[in-house]
């Protein structure tokens, strides 16, 4: 995802006197509007959140407390970065803090929730193919996830930002905070683990 | 890298193109290569398809609007403060009423006094939570997915 772009020559001043890019004073107004920030991204924090935990319930919780964090926190955005990433980031920080509670450590011992594949695969749109194009289709959602749930939450979380979210490799280290050849080494880790299961044809 | 038709891409030359950073051997390849154009769009097909139902499947999940959440904590907090206060009431009011209105205690010879049974239910209390402490300590590199290569904020992103 592209950074904000600033043009110099279209500053203007803020009300307090610090001067700001009319780019980022949208973004700002963006963030403004509670309704519009969940819209834009609670699908996409979610997702992200649900098939990195593989706990959608867990994923509920953290996407509300990441669109509420950006919504409470939006002041501190300085347009450095796209709103997708800052917020991803977000996202990334809430997520951490949940799974190294104990209290989330304890509760995933004893009982077991998850994403049930079948279920998953089964929302996949048939768009006019055959019954049998989409049974093929939904078996390879199938086995997908099933070798994701094999990977660490580290290796599924960047998978997901690369090939999901579609984030540049630059903003995923930026918004894990990893050099950029940390993100591809977990990348060829995640594409090795995936092609030793699904096999050669990838 | 030098790559010709005769030689298919590797593993990692294919990862690399997968990613966003194939050599331009590896695109001059993919061109003329059939088979390794294959793998490519196989791997793209799936992950497609994989996109369209993760996303679905997210979009159908219930979940509380974020109205509904600060509504609930707004709530939340007078009655918090009410059941503290409640409490603080009986920590307090509690010991002294069952003083004054509590039956004298008479213990048979050869039961435990109360001090005994305080220090036996402390032990047994420190030693179920040793226990649960012990399940929940348990190191699983699950739970370790960024320990050590994040620290709680970072320059360009500050939570609150």
């Amino acid at each position: 995802m592209a950074t904000l772009p600033i043009n110099t020559a279209q500053m203007a001043f803020a009300e307090d006197g610090r001067v700001e890019s009319p780019s980022r004073k949208a973004v700002i107004s963006e963030l403004d509007d509670i309704d519009e920030l969940v819209r834009l991204h609670q699908a996409r924090i979610r997702r992200l959140a649900t098939f990195s935990t593989g706990d959608p319930d867990l994923a509920d919780s953290i996407t509300q407390d990441t669109l509420l964090r950006a919504y409470r926190g939006r002041e501190n955005f300085r347009g450095d970065c796209s709103v997708s990433t800052w917020i991803t980031g977000i996202a990334i920080n809430v997520t951490r803090d949940h799974l190294r509670s104990p209290r989330f450590k304890f509760w995933k011992q004893v009982q077991t929730t998850g994403i049930d594949a079948h279920e998953m695969a089964s929302f996949l749109p048939a768009r006019g193919s055959t019954p049998e194009q989409s049974l093929l289709a939904q078996e390879k959602v199938r086995q997908l996830w099933k070798v994701l749930e094999t990977l660490s939450v580290k290796q599924r979380t960047i998978f997901i930002m690369k090939f999901s979210e579609d984030m540049a490799i630059e903003d995923i280290a930026k918004a894990l905070d990893m050099q950029t050849t940390t993100v591809r080494t977990h990348l060829h880790r995640a594409l090795k683990a995936v092609r030793s299961q699904l096999g050669a044809a990838i | 890298m030098k790559l010709d038709i005769h030689s298919h891409l590797s593993d990692e030359a294919l990862d690399d193109v997968l990613i966003g950073l194939g050599s331009l051997a590896s695109h001059a390849h993919l061109a003329q290569c059939p088979q390794c154009r294959a793998r490519v769009e196989s791997f793209q097909t799936t992950v497609d398809l994989f996109n369209q139902a993760s996303r679905q499947f997210s979009e159908a999940q219930p979940v509380k609007t974020l109205e509904t959440v600060r509504t609930r904590r707004v709530i939340a907090r007078p009655v918090l403060a009410a059941w503290a206060a409640a409490a603080a009431l009986l920590v307090v009011v509690g010991p002294a009423a069952w003083h004054v209105f509590a039956p004298h205690p008479v213990h048979a010879p050869g039961v435990a006094t109360q001090a005994q049974d305080s220090e036996s239910q402390i032990a047994e209390d420190n030693e179920l939570l040793r226990q649960v402490n012990a399940a929940i300590a348990v190191p699983d590199d699950e739970y370790h997915w960024l320990d050590g290569s994040i620290p709680q904020t970072h320059p360009g992103m500050r939570t609150e």
